[in-house]
C-alpha cells in the first residue's frame, strides 16, 4: 500500500510505520486500516511486531517513520494521555484500573459526575455506570470494589470506561488469555454491541478460532513486515498460518536427531504449579539442545523458574543425573549444577551498576574465595577465561555492566553460569534484543557447549532459531507440553499449530 | 438479550468474610472496652471516659491527617514538631491578637505542608522528606522561641478544658473535623482521587487525575490537622514549648494502622482510624490507671506498631495477591 | 558493530569523583577564614576527628544498611539504651558490663534483621518501631534519671590517648579500614553490593540475600552497642536523653557521602568524609553563633537538598 492521505471513511489509517530498537527493526513499513464498526485482527507470531504497532497507536511509543490518520486527519500521538484524548483506548492484560475504587468510580475517574465544583453526585454516577454496563450487556452492582471482580469482569469495566469517554478505537491485546469459554462469549457479545456504535476495534489473539469468529479483517505481520490484509471471509485457517509463518527455508538447518545413547542429565516428571504448569514431564540429555517452543504465556519461563527453585511447585519430581533432588531455591539449583539465563537480562540477569567481573563471579563467589577472602588471581583468571571464551567486548573487567551492548551483556549472563561448571543450562530467549552479529556468535557458543557435553534447554519464541539450533523440540501451550519432536525436521507451521492455544471449551 | 453476571456462590461467601474483616476493628474496640472495664474499676466512670476522650483528641486529629497521607501511599513524620511549632507561633503572636496568632500558625503550617508535598512530588521518599521537615520544623520552633518556653497572658484554655453541655470542646472539634474530612474523602472529587493515586498513581494519571495536586492537598490537610491539634495542645499547656511534643507522629501512625489503613496506599477509612484512636486511648488510659511507667508505655507503643503493621501487611498482601 | 561506551575522562567526571574532597577542602577553607586561622591549628583538627568519631562509627553501620536498600532509624536510641545499660549494673565490672551492652545492641540488630527479612516488614517502619522500644527500654533501665555515679574503671577507655590523640579516633579509623577491606576484599562485600543493586538477581544467582541483609542490620546494632559504651566512658554520664540527632545525622552523613538510598552504590571512605563535612558544618555554625537548636533545621535542609541532588544526578546519567 502506498502512502495515502486522510480518508474520513476510515477511523484509523496507518501508513509506512517503522520503528527501530537498538538497531533492530521491530516494524518495517507497516500499513493498517481500520473502519468504523470493524474488528481488525492483528495476527503474527511472537516478535512479529503486533504489540509494537499497537503501542505506537496508543502513544506508548513514537514511530520513527510513517503517518497516522484519525478520521481523516493526520495526528502525531506523543504520549498515552494524548491517545486517550483522541479516543484511542488500549485494554491490556494489566488493566489500568484501580482496585480499591468501586466500579462506578473507576468508570468515571477523572470524569466524575458532580453536583457542583467538588462534590460528587454519587447516585448519578451509579445510575449512569449501571446504564453503561447494561449497554454492553453486563449487569453488575456497580458499587462493588473493583478488587472483588474477576479479571473477565474487570475487562468489561475497562471497556465500559473506554466507552464513557466517547472512544473511537478500542485495542484489545490478547483479551481471551484470561477468560473462560463462557466469559469469552460474553466478551464477543460486548464487542458486537460496540461495533454497532461505530467504534473500531483492533483485536490481537493467538487463538485463530476467535479471529475467524469475531474478526472482519485480518492484518498479518511477520518479522516486523506487513504481509497482507484481507477480509476474514476470504481466508482459511491454513492460509493464515502459512502467511504468519512464511515459506522461507533456512539453509543451514542441518537435520539433527536426538542421540539416545547420552546420559539423561535432567528428568522432570509431573511438574505442576497452580494453573500455570500442569503435569509437565520431559527428559534432557547431556550434549543435546532441547528446543522449547511456544507462545508468550505458554509457561516456558515458569517451567524454568520451577526447575531452578525460584518458584515453588505443587507437585512433581526432578532428577539430576539420575538422582532425585529437591530444588528448593536457586542456591540449591546452583549446587546441583543447573544454570538459568533469564529472559530479561537487564532486570533479572545482571546487576547493571556492578562491574563485568563482579557480575560474572556472582554465582561462584564461594569458589573464588577462601574463608571469605577473595583470591584476586583466581578471580582475574576466571573472568579473563570467560571474557576470552565468549569473546565479550568490554573495556576491561572493571567496566560497569550497564555500558555494554545487549549482546555482550547476554554473554556475561551466560558466562556467569559457565563459571559454576553447571552441566545443565536453561537459556530463556538468549538472543532477544541482540543484533545479528552477536546472535551468530551466541549460537556458536551454545553449539560449543553442547559439544562439550552440557545439557541445554533452549527456550525461544523464534521458530527459525529453534529449528536451526535444536536436536529435539518440545512445544508448550497453556502450561502443558503439547508435542515433543525427536528431531528438528519439523515445519514452522507444525510448530505454530501445536503452540496455538486450543479453542476455549464452552462451559455447559 | 442482556446477560446478567451474577454473584457466584464463592463471591457471596467472600462477601461475608470481607464484611467481618473490615468491621473487625469495631469488634476489637468493643473487646478492649469491655476488657478495660474489668481491668480497672476506675475506668468505667464518666469522668474517666471524658478524660480519655479529651486526651485522645490531639492524637485523634493528627490521625486524620496521617490517614489521608497514608492513603495516598505516603507518610508524615512531622506531626510532633508541627505541634511544637504551633504552640510557639501562637504563644508569640497572641499578645498582639488572638485571631492573628491562629491565622499565623495555620498559614505557616499550610506552607510547610505544601513544602512536604513539593518534595514528595519531586520523587523523594516521603519518609525522608517528612523526616527532614521534622527537623526543620523543630528548629524553627526552637529558633523562634529562643529555646525557651514562652508564656502568654491570654486565656485560651477553653479549647482543652472547656466543655459544652458536658462534652469537652476538644472532642467537639475532633468530631467536626472528622465529619468534614470524612465527607471530603468519600463524597468529593479530590477525596476519591486521593484513593485513586494511592491505588495506582500511574493509572490515575492516565485517567486524567492531577496526581501532583492531590498530593499537595493531602500533605496540606495533614499540616492543617497538625494546626488544629496544635491549638488544643497549646491550650492545654498554657505556654509555648518548642522542645516538647516529640514523637506524636508515632502515635498518629499507630492509630491509623490499627484502624486498618494500608501502608501500601489506597485503603483506609476515617471510621477505622477513629476506632484505632479509641483503642489506643483505652490502652494508654488503662496503663495510666494501672500505674505503668511512661517508659514501659513507650516500649509497648513500639510493639503495638509492629504487631499492627504485621497484621496490616498480611491482610493487604493477601488482598493484593488475590 | 558493537557499541562500547566507557567512562569519559574529563573535567566533569573528575569533579564528580573528587567532589567530596573538594567540598571538604572548601569547608576547611571557609572555617579557617571564619575562625581567623584558628581552625587550622593541629589541636582543632584533632578535635574535629575526636568529636565525630562516635558518629563516624555509627555511620559505618548505617552505610551497610543503606547499601542493602534499607535504613536503620533506631541507631540513636539503641546507642542510648546500651550506653545507660553499660553503667546500670556496675557491680558486674567494667568488662562484663561492656560486653553485655554490646550484646544488647547486637540483639536489637538481630531483632531488626528478623523483622525485616523473615516477617518482611518495611525497614522504615520496623526501625521506627524498634527505635521506640529501645528508647523506652533505655529509660526504663535508669528510671528516667541520669546516672552520674560511675566507677573509674568504666570510664578508663575514654581517657586513653595515643600520641595525645584520643583512642576513639583510632577506633573509628580502624573500624572504617577493616570494613572497607571487608567490602573490597571479601566475597561478603560483593554479595552486599549485589544484593543492594538487584536483590532478585543476587538471589537467582544463588546468594542468600536474607543472610546478607541480616548481617548489615546486625553489624549496625553491634556498632551502636560499641558506641554506647564509648559514649558513656567519654562523657561520664548514663544519660537517657542523648539519642537526639544520631539517627538523622548518620543518615545525612551517608547521603552526603554519595550513597544511593536505593542501595548497591557507595564507598565507605566517602562516608568518613561525609561525617567530617557534617562535623565541620556544626563547627561552622557554632563559630557563626548559630544557636545549637537551629543546627537540626540546617541539617534537615541539607539532607533533603543532598538527596535531591543525588536523584538529579542519577537522572542525568541515564
Amino acid at each position: 500500500m502506498s502512502k495515502g492521505s486522510g480518508d474520513s471513511r476510515y477511523v484509523v489509517q496507518m501508513y509506512g510505520i517503522t520503528k527501530e530498537f537498538e538497531g533492530i527493526k521491530a516494524l518495517d513499513d507497516v500499513d493498517s486500516l481500520l473502519g468504523p464498526g470493524q474488528v481488525n485482527c492483528l495476527c503474527g507470531e511472537n516478535g512479529a511486531g503486533k504489540s509494537t504497532l499497537i503501542k505506537i497507536l496508543s502513544g506508548a511509543y513514537q514511530c520513527d517513520g510513517g503517518e497516522i490518520y484519525l478520521n481523516g486527519e493526520q495526528v502525531r500521538i506523543s504520549n498515552p494521555k494524548m491517545a486517550k484524548n483522541l479516543g484511542i483506548i488500549p485494554i491490556y492484560q494489566e488493566l489500568d484500573l484501580i482496585d480499591c475504587l468501586s466500579i462506578a468510580e473507576n468508570i468515571f475517574l477523572g470524569n466524575e459526575r458532580k453536583k457542583n465544583a467538588f462534590v460528587i453526585d454519587k447516585e448519578r454516577g451509579i445510575r449512569e455506570a449501571e446504564k453503561m454496563m447494561a449497554d454492553i450487556g453486563c449487569e453488575m452492582d456497580v458499587r462493588k470494589n473493583l478488587g472483588e471482580l474477576s479479571v473477565a469482569q474487570k475487562q468489561m469495566v475497562a471497556i465500559a470506561k473506554a466507552l464513557s469517554t466517547q472512544s473511537k478505537v478500542l485495542i484489545l491485546d490478547e483479551p481471551s488469555d484470561v477468560l473462560t469459554g463462557k466469559e469469552l462469549k460474553i466478551l464477543f457479545e460486548v464487542i458486537r454491541k460496540i461495533k454497532e456504535k461505530g467504534v473500531g476495534i483492533i483485536y490481537i489473539s493467538h487463538r485463530l478460532e476467535e479471529v475467524f469468529e469475531i474478526g472482519d479483517v485480518i492484518t498479518i505481520l511477520r518479522d516486523g513486515k506487513f504481509i497482507g490484509a484481507a477480509p476474514v471471509k476470504d481466508m482459511t485457517r491454513k492460509q493464515l498460518i502459512q502467511k504468519m509463518v512464511g515459506r522461507e527455508v533456512d539453509e543451514d538447518v542441518k537435520p539433527q536427531h536426538a542421540d539416545p545413547g547420552k546420559p539423561v542429565a535432567l528428568e522432570a516428571a509431573g511438574i505442576t504449579r497452580g494453573k500455570v504448569l500442569s503435569d509437565v514431564s520431559f527428559l534432557l540429555r547431556s550434549g543435546e539442545i532441547l528446543g522449547v517452543a511456544g507462545l508468550i504465556g505458554a509457561g516456558r519461563t515458569e517451567l524454568a523458574r520451577a526447575i531452578i527453585g525460584a518458584d515453588r511447585i505443587d507437585k512433581g519430581t526432578i532428577k539430576v543425573f539420575g538422582r532425585e533432588v529437591k530444588v528448593s531455591s536457586p542456591t540449591k539449583a546452583c549446587q546441583y549444577g543447573i544454570g538459568y539465563i533469564p529472559e530479561d537480562r537487564k532486570m533479572d540477569g545482571l546487576v547493571l551498576i556492578q562491574t563485568v567481573s563482579n557480575n560474572i563471579l556472582l554465582t561462584v563467589l564461594n569458589q573464588v574465595s577462601r574463608l571469605g577472602f577473595l583470591k584476586e588471581k583466581l578471580m582475574r583468571d576466571t573472568v579473563d577465561h570467560c571474557i576470552n571464551q565468549l569473546r565479550i567486548k568490554c573495556s576491561g573487567p572493571n567496566q560497569l555492566a550497564k555500558y555494554l551492548s545487549g549482546g555482550n551483556q547476554q554473554k556475561i549472563v551466560v558466562s556467569k553460569w559457565l563459571a559454576t561448571g553447571a552441566k545443565i543450562l536453561i537459556l530463556d530467549e538468549p538472543t532477544r534484543g541482540v543484533d545479528v552479529g552477536a546472535k551468530a556468535e551466541i549460537y556458536n557458543i551454545i553449539r560449543d557447549f553442547a559439544k562439550q557435553g552440557h545439557a541445554i534447554m533452549l527456550i525461544s519464541s523464534e521458530m527459525s532459531e529453534i529449528l536451526s539450533m535444536s536436536d529435539r523440540i518440545m512445544v508448550m501451550s497453556e502450561g502443558t507440553i503439547t508435542k515433543t519432536f525427536d528431531s528438528n525436521q519439523v515445519s514452522q507451521e507444525e510448530l505454530l499449530e501445536y503452540a496455538l492455544p486450543k479453542s476455549l471449551k464452552t462451559e455447559v | 438479550m442482556s446477560k446478567k453476571i451474577s454473584l457466584s456462590y464463592h463471591e457471596k461467601n467472600g462477601q461475608i468474610f470481607r464484611l467481618a474483616r473490615s468491621n473487625a476493628i469495631y469488634l476489637f474496640l468493643l473487646l478492649f472496652f469491655v476488657a478495660a472495664c474489668f481491668a480497672s474499676p476506675h475506668f468505667r466512670s464518666v469522668s474517666n471516659i471524658t478524660t480519655l476522650l479529651s486526651q485522645s483528641s490531639i492524637i485523634g486529629i493528627l490521625a486524620i491527617g496521617q490517614t489521608i497521607v497514608l492513603i495516598t501511599g505516603g507518610f508524615d513524620l512531622s506531626h510532633g514538631s508541627f505541634l511544637a511549632l504551633v504552640s510557639v507561633l501562637i504563644a508569640i503572636v497572641i499578645p498582639t491578637s488572638i485571631f492573628g496568632a491562629f491565622l499565623a500558625a495555620m498559614v505557616s503550617l499550610l506552607v510547610l505542608g505544601f513544602v512536604n508535598g513539593f518534595f514528595v512530588n519531586k520523587g523523594i521518599s516521603p519518609f525522608i522528606v517528612t523526616l527532614g521537615m521534622q527537623g526543620i520544623a523543630r528548629t524553627l520552633a526552637l529558633w523562634l522561641a529562643n529555646s525557651k518556653s514562652i508564656s502568654f497572658k491570654a486565656d485560651i484554655s477553653v479549647f482543652a478544658y472547656g466543655s459544652l453541655f458536658g462534652i469537652p470542646y476538644c472532642v467537639i472539634i475532633w468530631v467536626i473535623l472528622m465529619a468534614v474530612f470524612a465527607f471530603i474523602l468519600n463524597k468529593t472529587v479530590p477525596g476519591r482521587h486521593i484513593y485513586a493515586i494511592g491505588g495506582n498513581s500511574e493509572s490515575a494519571r492516565l485517567s486524567g487525575v492531577n496526581v501532583e495536586a492531590v498530593r499537595y492537598f493531602a500533605y496540606c490537610i495533614s499540616a492543617f490537622c497538625s494546626f488544629a491539634a496544635g491549638v488544643i495542645y497549646v491550650s492545654k499547656l498554657g505556654v509555648g514549648m518548642p522542645d516538647k511534643a516529640v514523637g506524636y507522629e508515632m502515635d498518629s501512625i499507630a492509630c491509623a494502622i490499627i484502624g486498618g489503613t494500608s501502608l501500601f496506599g489506597g485503603v483506609g477509612k476515617l471510621s477505622g482510624t477513629l476506632a484505632g484512636v479509641l483503642i489506643y486511648g483505652i490502652i494508654t488510659n488503662i496503663q495510666n490507671l494501672m500505674g505503668v511507667s511512661a517508659y514501659w508505655q513507650d516500649v509497648i507503643k513500639g510493639l503495638i506498631i509492629l504487631v499492627a503493621v504485621y497484621f496490616n501487611l498480611v491482610s493487604n498482601r493477601r488482598q493484593r495477591g488475590a | 558493530m558493537v557499541e562500547m561506551r566507557s567512562e569519559k575522562l574529563n573535567a566533569r567526571n573528575l569533579f564528580s569523583q573528587y567532589r567530596l574532597f573538594m567540598i571538604l577542602l572548601l569547608m576547611a577553607a571557609i572555617l579557617s577564614v571564619a575562625t581567623k586561622g584558628v581552625f587550622l591549628h593541629k589541636d582543632n583538627i584533632i578535635n574535629l576527628f575526636t568529636q565525630n568519631a562516635m558518629l563516624g562509627i555509627i555511620a559505618i553501620g548505617q552505610f551497610l544498611v543503606i547499601l542493602t536498600g534499607g535504613i536503620d532509624l533506631s541507631v540513636g536510641s539503641v546507642m542510648m539504651m546500651t550506653s545507660v545499660f553499660y553503667v546500670r549494673f556496675q557491680g558486674l565490672g567494667a568488662v562484663a558490663c561492656a560486653t553485655l551492652a554490646i550484646l544488647l545492641g547486637t540483639a536489637f540488630g538481630v531483632m531488626n534483621a528478623l523483622l525485616i527479612t523473615k516477617v518482611k516488614i518495611n525497614p522504615f517502619i520496623t526501625t521506627l518501631a524498634t527505635m521506640a522500644v529501645a528508647e523506652g527500654l533505655g529509660n526504663i533501665f535508669v528510671d528516667g534519671h541520669t546516672i552520674f555515679n560511675i566507677q573509674p574503671s568504666f570510664l578508663a577507655i575514654g581517657r586513653v590517648k595515643i600520641a595525645s590523640v584520643s583512642i576513639y579516633v583510632f577506633f573509628w579509623i580502624a573500624i572504617a579500614v577493616i570494613m572497607a577491606l571487608i567490602l573490597r576484599y571479601t566475597s561478603f562485600g560483593i554479595k552486599l553490593y549485589s544484593t543492594g543493586g538487584n536483590a532478585s538477581v543476587a538471589y537467582l544467582s544463588g546468594i542468600k540475600t536474607n543472610r546478607v541483609i541480616s548481617a548489615a542490620y546486625i553489624i549496625s546494632g553491634l556498632l551502636c552497642g560499641v558506641v554506647g559504651v564509648l559514649y558513656t566512658a567519654k562523657l561520664c554520664v548514663g544519660d537517657p536523653t542523648i539519642a537526639g540527632t544520631y539517627n538523622t545525622d548518620s543518615i545525612t552523613a551517608v547521603v552526603i557521602g554519595g550513597t544511593s538510598m536505593a542501595g548497591g552504590e557507595g564507598k565507605l571512605f566517602n562516608i568518613v568524609l561525609g561525617v567530617l563535612i557534617l562535623g565541620m558544618l556544626s563547627n561552622f555554625m557554632n563559630t557563626m553563633g548559630v544557636p545549637s537548636a537551629l543546627h537540626v533545621g540546617v541539617k534537615g535542609c541539607i539532607l533533603i537538598a543532598t538527596v535531591l541532588f543525588n536523584i538529579y544526578e542519577k537522572k542525568k546519567s541515564k
